[in-house]
C-alpha cells in the first residue's frame, strides 16, 4: 500500500535527484522553490551528500562549476530572478562543457516580480541569457510523477552530453501536491575521464575551464558542440502529442498550464469542438517536427502560456505560416481557468 | 472555543482548519474567526478561500495589510486574540512545521485562559511523518517550540483523489498508536459511508470536495 507517497513539487524533484546519485547541492533561498533547499539540508547529508547553502546565487552556480569539474553529480536550484543571476555561470558550464542540474521554479516577473507562479521564463531557459553559442536541454513537466521521472533522467542526459540540464517548472508545481511512486532505478553513473578529480601522478593532468584563446580551436569546440546539440534535438526530444484526426483545434501548452487546458478541451466537447493537446516535454529541443505533421482538420492553433507569449514564437517557427496561431495568456502570478481558454477558442472558431 | 491547528508541511492543516470552519458554521455557530498565521509558505494559505468562507459567516484573519494571496512577509496580525479572550469560536491555523508554530508564543496567554484544543494533523502518506515513531518524534519537535501541549490528533491519511477505504482505516491504525487521542478523521464522504462504523476517532471531518484544490488540479 505504501508504494505511493504523497509529495510536493519541491520535495518530489530533490527525492529524484538523490535517488539519481546527486551529492552536491548549492542553492539560496528564493519563493517558491524553497522547499528544494530545506529538503536537501536534511536529506543529502544522510544520503551521503553535500549541502552548502551559497551566500548568493551566483556563488552558487559557481559552486556547481567546482563539483561537476570534480565529477560528482550536482544541482542547483531558484525561481525567476534567481536564475537570472546564475546566468553567467551557466555559459561557463557549457564553455567547459561540465553537466549539472539546474531547477527553475518559475514566478511572475519581470524583475523582481511576484512570487506566484508564471511562465516568463521560456526565453530565458531556452535562449538563455549568458554569453555564446549555446543551448540547454530543458524539460517542462506537468504533474509530480513526471517531474521525478524527468529530473532522474536529466542527470544522465546531463551526464551522456556533458551539458547543464534545466528542469522548468512554475511555481505551482513547486508547491502542489500529489501521489507519486518514487524513481525506484539505480542510476547508471559511468567514469568521468575527463573530471579534475586528481590524477594521483599515473595520467596527465586533466583541465576544466572555459577559456579558450585560439580563434580555431575555439571555433572547433563550437562545432563539436553544435554536433551534440544535432544529436540531442534527434534522440532527446520529448512531445505528449494528443491531437487526433478530426480535431479541428491544436492547443499548445507546457508544464501545469497544459492540465487547465486538458479542461478546457472537455468543456470544448461538450459544446461540440473537437480540440487536441500538443504539450512540448522538452522546451529545448523544440518539438517542430509535430507542428509540420498535423491533421489536415486542424485549422487554427491556440497557444496558452502565463505570459505574454514567448513559447508562441517557437510554435510559429514550426508551424512555418501554414495555420493561423493564435494566443491567450495571463501573467503576473494570475492563472487562467479552463473557461476562459475555451471562450477564446469559440471566439476564434467564430470569426 | 479556540482550536489551534499544527501539523506537517502539506499534512492538510489549512484543509482542515476551512473544513472545521464550515462545520462550525453549519452547526450554527456564529462570530467564528479563522486566523492565517501561516509565514512559512505563500502558496495555498487559508485567505486564498476569503470569499467563499465570507458567504458562510466565517471571517478570515491574517497580515493587517489586506489578506492579499501574493505577499511573502512575515506580517501577522494578532487582533483575533482579542476574540480568542471573548471565547469565541477562533481556529488558528498555523505555519507548517515547528518553525511555524513558533508563532503560539504570541497567543499563548489568551488561549490558556478559554476552553481550547491544541490539533496536529497527521498524514502517514508523508515520507517524515509515515510511521508512529516519526509522528512522535514530529510532535516532541512542536512540544519543543511551544508554550502548551499538543492535546490531540487529526487523523488526515490521504492520497488525494486516490486515496481508498484501505488507506483510512491504515492511517488510523498507524495514528493509534501514537498515544494521543484522535479528535477528528478527515475523510471524503463516499469512504466514510463506506466504513464509517469500522473508525475510531472521536468525530469525523466528512467532506466532498477539497477546500484548497482547483478542479483542473
Amino acid at each position: 500500500m505504501m508504494d505511493k507517497v504523497l509529495m510536493k513539487g519541491n520535495e518530489a524533484i530533490c527525492d529524484a535527484a538523490i535517488r539519481a546519485g546527486c551529492k552536491a547541492f548549492f542553492g539560496y533561498p528564493i519563493t517558491p522553490q524553497n522547499e528544494v533547499p530545506e529538503y536537501m539540508t536534511k536529506k543529502l547529508p544522510e544520503a551521503g551528500g553535500v549541502f552548502v547553502q551559497a551566500e548568493s546565487e551566483t556563488s552558487a552556480i559557481n559552486m556547481v562549476y567546482g563539483a561537476a569539474a570534480a565529477g560528482i553529480r550536482v544541482m542547483t536550484s531558484s525561481s525567476s530572478p534567481g536564475i537570472a543571476l546564475k546566468q553567467e555561470g551557466i555559459s561557463y558550464l557549457v564553455g567547459a562543457d561540465l553537466p549539472c542540474v539546474i531547477v527553475s521554479i518559475s514566478r511572475a516577473g519581470p524583475g523582481l516580480g511576484g512570487i506566484l507562479p508564471g511562465q516568463g521564463d521560456y526565453f530565458q531557459s531556452t535562449r538563455g541569457g549568458g554569453n555564446g553559442d549555446y543551448y540547454l536541454p530543458v524539460y517542462a513537466p506537468f504533474n509530480i510523477q513526471e517531474a521525478m521521472d524527468l529530473v532522474f533522467k536529466a542527470f544522465d542526459v546531463a551526464d551522456e552530453y556533458r551539458t547543464p540540464v534545466m528542469i522548468l517548472a512554475d511555481g505551482m508545481l513547486g508547491q502542489m501536491m500529489e501521489p507519486c511512486t518514487p524513481v525506484d532505478k539505480k542510476p547508471n553513473i559511468s567514469k568521468k575521464d575527463w573530471a579534475a578529480d586528481g590524477n594521483a601522478n599515473n595520467r596527465d593532468r586533466n583541465v576544466v575551464t572555459s577559456l579558450s584563446l585560439k580563434g580555431e580551436i575555439l571555433e572547433e569546440m563550437n562545432i563539436r558542440r553544435f554536433k551534440t546539440y544535432e544529436e540531442i534535438k534527434e534522440k532527446e526530444t520529448m512531445v505528449d502529442n494528443r491531437v487526433q484526426d478530426g480535431d479541428e483545434v491544436a492547443l499548445v501548452a507546457y508544464g501545469t498550464p497544459a492540465r487547465i487546458v486538458l479542461n478546457a478541451i472537455e468543456i470544448l466537447k461538450e459544446q461540440g469542438i473537437k480540440a487536441g493537446l500538443i504539450r512540448p516535454i522538452t522546451l529545448w529541443p523544440f518539438p517542430y517536427a509535430d507542428f509540420q505533421n498535423l491533421p489536415s482538420s486542424v485549422k487554427n492553433i491556440v497557444v496558452c502560456e502565463l505570459s505574454m507569449g514567448q513559447m508562441v514564437e517557437d510554435v510559429r517557427l514550426g508551424v512555418n505560416g501554414k495555420l493561423p496561431v493564435h494566443f491567450y495568456g495571463r501573467t503576473g502570478g494570475m492563472i487562467f481557468e479552463p473557461e476562459e481558454i475555451a471562450e477564446k477558442v469559440m471566439n476564434i472558431i467564430k470569426n | 472555543m479556540t482550536y489551534i491547528i499544527t501539523g506537517f508541511y502539506g499534512s492538510g492543516k489549512t484543509e482542515f482548519s476551512l473544513n472545521l470552519a464550515l462545520e462550525l458554521a453549519r452547526q450554527g455557530e456564529e462570530g467564528i474567526t479563522l486566523a492565517d498565521l501561516d509565514v512559512i509558505n505563500p502558496y495555498f494559505r487559508s485567505r486564498e478561500r476569503i470569499v467563499e468562507l465570507s458567504k458562510h459567516g466565517v471571517s478570515i484573519e491574517s497580515d493587517h495589510l489586506g489578506n492579499n494571496t501574493g505577499y511573502d512577509l512575515p506580517a501577522v496580525s494578532f487582533a483575533f486574540l482579542s476574540k480568542v479572550r471573548a471565547g469565541e469560536n477562533v481556529i488558528i491555523d498555523l505555519g507548517g512545521g515547528d518553525v511555524g508554530a513558533r508563532l503560539l508564543a504570541y497567543c499563548h496567554e489568551a488561549v490558556l485562559g478559554v476552553p481550547h484544543e491544541f490539533l496536529c494533523v497527521l498524514n502517514p502518506f508523508r515520507s517524515d511523518t509515515d510511521t508512529a515513531d516519526k509522528m512522535t518524534d514530529f510532535l516532541e519537535t512542536i512540544n519543543a517550540v511551544s508554550p502548551m501541549k499538543v492535546t490531540g490528533v487529526v487523523c488526515n491519511g490521504h492520497l488525494l483523489h486516490h486515496t481508498t477505504a484501505e488507506d483510512v482505516l491504515y492511517s488510523e491504525r498507524i495514528v493509534s498508536e501514537v498515544g494521543l487521542p484522535i479528535k477528528y478523521t478527515m475523510l471524503r464522504n463516499d469512504i466514510y459511508e463506506q466504513i464509517g462504523d469500522k473508525l475510531l476517532a472521536e468525530k469525523f471531518m466528512v467532506f466532498d470536495k477539497l477546500q484548497m484544490r482547483e478542479n483542473w488540479q
